[in-house]
């Protein structure tokens, strides 16, 4: 009774782990950060992490079906220059629109390639992230554009009831996704095929259009990832988003996903997002050295990834 | 019955891989209303059969004509909505979703703004359950079920979908007799509703107490085809390893030398239970006994891959304690396991490197490598075994399953063993290199090696054994000299404690 009962929390604190650290350093911050609830510190936050957050949902659906984006950074950058070109000769509409469509246009690339050949994502969008860092710095002549109009960066400056409205459209955009993955068939063939994917095609899911449509839309949500970032910078830069592939993966691990495909949740990635925000945020305000910084979230990512194959290893001790 | 038109109708089916053929000219008709079995040894050609029957490989020629109408080729997709269903040897269900979204995957019934309903997905599954009469926790994740009850989740599955033509891939492997007269039951309520089945079974038991009509294959070959009540056990096993079943003995070495192993009462909770046996030098010792019942678990014992909870392992006269294959490797004891492709070779390396690995820590200097030396004698070995093609460089893996085990064989050859662990040795081996690997494992016996070698194949381990220990349920439940045991007596044996 006594084991089944351990068990049992023990899943519970492992399935909502993220969740649950990520109370315990707002309470940590809370009590013992000064500053720390302030409104500024607090919208800040959002702001930043808002364009994490919709990378990591992206990076979240390619990890799912067992795959990595590690274009993510340098798609940050294109849309950025993309969108600030466009605006030069048209209104800001049009401007991300163009930005969307051609970043989801290489998304589907990628997509292809890890579908139809068997080149690994790894190595897929390790390729793409060179092509898309080498579009920016093209299109952009290496520069930095400056942007005007004022409702495009609107975007990422406004707010609604003192809440950054980029976080509010992060939170709508995360009820959709976990309702997609929830209730909608191709939602379930996303897990299916990371679970297991032989047995995925036996079932009849179609696999290649399944991984592209994921490809896709990863880069779909990393370009408005990047709309935002140009838009509370006020400017583009074909040098931006620089290893934020790496925060996208790493929100996603600590929430719970597996590398392996077939395990992670919206929840918990919108958790892990939210607690590299907080832990950042304590770091920067407790005066501690930037150059620990990285250390102390690789140290985080470890230990997290650690504890769930500690879970794994447990489970499989009943087999 | 027969006089009824076949549903599916195979022709001429020829299917090859990197240009070896695996089958060639098979024509098969299956009749609604009837169980057809699949039989043949390992390697006959069953599995690519109703891979190609289920859309999953495409057939190099011939035709498939299925309801009337002629098909070259079609995707597992297309199968599964025209009614032709598998449940496979290895279970094709998600790890990580639910047992009734497997049940219901790629078929999610719907509310009308095209959501998923769960609540229907589990009303489907806690129906075909009530009606299979077993229970099975809808609401669980399916990798943390029992691996029999994966195996009911399959089969609940294919009941879920209108089937017309049902395979069943050796179903029962991993049943009890309690699972297997449920899974009959189901089959005859299948067989009255007009469902053609397809079934494969290595056990003639099954085959004759639910099949209807018999197809043999052989390396490829249709052998025979007919009733049920054309064959008897005889006939069938006859024309299935096409020779008579009159099974050569292996010459026995006059002289047995002095005892290698010997275990006294081997203990691990809940896998081994009180195994105590012997083994002497130019002896071997079978091991017969179903699947599950802890043979390959005893080797991972003796080995030291897993921690012995009570019980002596002696060796070479004395007890010793081994806690990690490596160690028993450098104790000259050496394995030959059942998971070739995951535990007995290292892929994309070459066949050479691969026959090396054992010797490298006994020839090196320091932590420098003695490559040249490693490279003579693997050579030799490597002509010595006859390992086809005959290009030592070239990576493992793109040898068929016999030459790697070939390979296999050599890298313990390779290591001097002096007790050599053989888990389902000719598994997945053509019946040409099986010969080959019979020969080399005599050899190695005639050179006073003891040898504990663990078979499903009942004819290998007749005629190979010297003595052979039949398992059930963690213990050894018979043992018999070879003269006197025979396959039914095995077969009893195995059975007897076999069930629940």
């Amino acid at each position: 009774m006594e084991k089944v009962f351990f068990d049992k929390a023990f899943g519970v604190l492992n399935k909502y782990s993220a969740i649950i650290a990520l109370a315990i350093v707002v309470l940590y911050g809370a009590l013992f950060v000064p500053n720390f609830l302030r409104e500024a510190n607090m919208t800040a936050i959002l702001y930043q992490y808002s364009i994490i957050g919709f990378l990591a949902l992206g990076q979240l659906l390619v990890i799912l079906t067992g795959g990595i984006d590690l274009s993510q950074g340098s798609f940050v950058a294109l849309t950025s220059v993309v969108a600030a070109t466009i605006m030069v000769h048209a209104g800001a509409i049009p401007a991300a629109l163009g930005a969307l469509i051609l970043c989801g246009g290489l998304g589907l690339v990628s997509g292809i390639i890890v579908a139809k050949t068997k080149i690994p994502a790894f190595v897929a969008t390790l390729g793409m992230l060179g092509i898309g860092r080498g579009l920016a710095k093209f299109i952009a002549n290496a520069k930095p554009i400056p942007i005007q109009n004022d409702l495009f960066k609107s975007l990422g400056r406004a707010e609604l009831f003192g809440i950054p409205v980029c976080f509010l459209l992060w939170i709508l955009v995360c009820i959709l996704l976990f309702w997609f993955l929830k209730k909608r068939r191709l939602g379930r063939y996303i897990y299916a095929v990371g679970s297991s994917e032989e047995s995925a095609r036996l079932a009849g899911i179609n696999i290649a259009r399944t991984k592209m449509f994921v490809y896709m839309m990863a880069s779909l949500f990393t370009a408005f990832g990047g709309l935002i970032w140009a838009a509370r910078l006020g400017s583009a830069s074909p040098i931006g988003g620089m290893n934020y592939e790496m925060e996208s993966i790493a929100a996603v691990v600590v929430g719970g996903g597996s590398l392996n495909g077939g395990v992670g949740s919206v929840l918990g990635t919108a958790a892990g997002v939210l607690l590299f925000g907080v832990i950042n945020s304590i770091l920067n305000l407790s005066g501690i050295s930037p150059f620990w910084q990285g250390a102390i979230k690789g140290i985080i990512i470890l230990l997290a990834v650690a504890i769930s194959q500690l879970q794994r290893r447990r489970n499989s001790k009943y087999k | 019955m027969t006089e009824k038109e076949p549903i599916l109708k195979l022709e001429k089916i020829c299917k090859g891989f990197s240009g070896v053929p695996v089958l060639q000219d098979v024509s098969i008709d299956v009749y609604p209303g009837e169980v057809h079995c699949l039989m043949g040894e390992n390697g006959a050609g069953k599995s690519t059969l109703i891979k190609i029957i289920s859309g999953s490989y495409t057939a190099d020629s011939g035709s498939i004509l299925y309801l009337n109408t002629v098909y070259k080729k079609y995707s597992p997709r297309w199968a599964h909505e025209n009614g032709i269903n598998t449940i496979y040897q290895e279970i094709d269900l998600v790890p990580h979703l639910t047992v009734a979204q497997n049940i219901s995957l790629r078929n999610e019934p719907m509310t009308r703004t095209k959501n998923i309903d769960d609540k229907k997905i589990k009303e489907r599954a806690l129906n075909i359950f009530k009606d299979m009469g077993v229970s099975i926790d809808v609401n669980a994740e399916l990798q943390s079920l029992k691996v029999a009850n994966q195996q009911l989740v399959a089969i609940a599955k294919a009941l879920s979908l209108n089937s017309r033509v049902l395979i069943l891939d050796e179903p029962t492997s991993v049943f009890t007799n309690t699972e297997v007269e449920l899974l009959f039951g189901l089959i005859r309520k299948l067989k009255a509703q007009g469902i053609a089945i397809i079934y494969i079974s290595h056990h003639l038991e099954e085959i004759f107490e639910i099949g209807d009509r018999i197809t043999v294959l052989k390396d490829g070959c249709l052998v025979r085809t007919g009733l049920v009540s054309e064959f008897d056990k005889a006939s069938l096993v006859k024309s299935m390893v096409g020779r008579d079943v009159r099974i050569e003995k292996k010459e026995r070495l006059t002289s047995t030398g002095e005892e290698v192993l010997s275990l006294k009462n081997l203990t691990r909770e809940g896998v081994i239970k009180g195994v105590s046996l012997k083994v002497h030098r130019g002896e071997i010792l079978g091991i017969g006994g179903l699947v599950g019942a802890g043979r390959t678990e005893l080797i991972r014992l003796i080995i030291g891959a897993d921690p012995v909870d009570k019980g002596e392992i002696c060796y070479k006269g004395s007890a010793v304690k081994i806690n990690s294959p490596k160690k028993a490797l450098k104790m000259g004891i050496g394995l030959v396991p059942e998971d070739r492709k995951g535990e007995g070779i290292v892929a994309a390396r070459s066949v050479l490197e691969n026959m090396s690995y054992s010797r490298i820590e006994k020839t090196a200097r320091g932590s420098i490598v003695k490559w040249q030396s490693l490279k003579k004698r693997g050579l030799d070995l490597f002509a010595e075994l006859n390992v086809q093609p005959k290009n030592p460089y070239k990576s493992i893996q793109y040898l068929s399953g016999g030459n790697q085990q070939k390979a296999v064989l050599g890298k313990l050859l390779n290591a001097d063993c002096e007790l050599l662990l053989l888990d389902e040795p000719t598994r997945g081996v053509d019946v040409g290199a099986r010969e080959e690997i019979y020969k080399v494992i005599t050899k190695l016996k005639e050179k006073g090696t003891a040898i504990l070698m663990v078979s499903s194949d009942l004819i290998e381990l007749l005629s190979q054994s010297d003595r052979i220990a039949v398992m059930a349920n963690g213990s050894i439940v018979k043992e018999f000299d070879r003269d006197e045991a025979t396959e039914e007596k095995i077969l009893e044996a195995a059975l007897n404690l076999g069930g629940e």
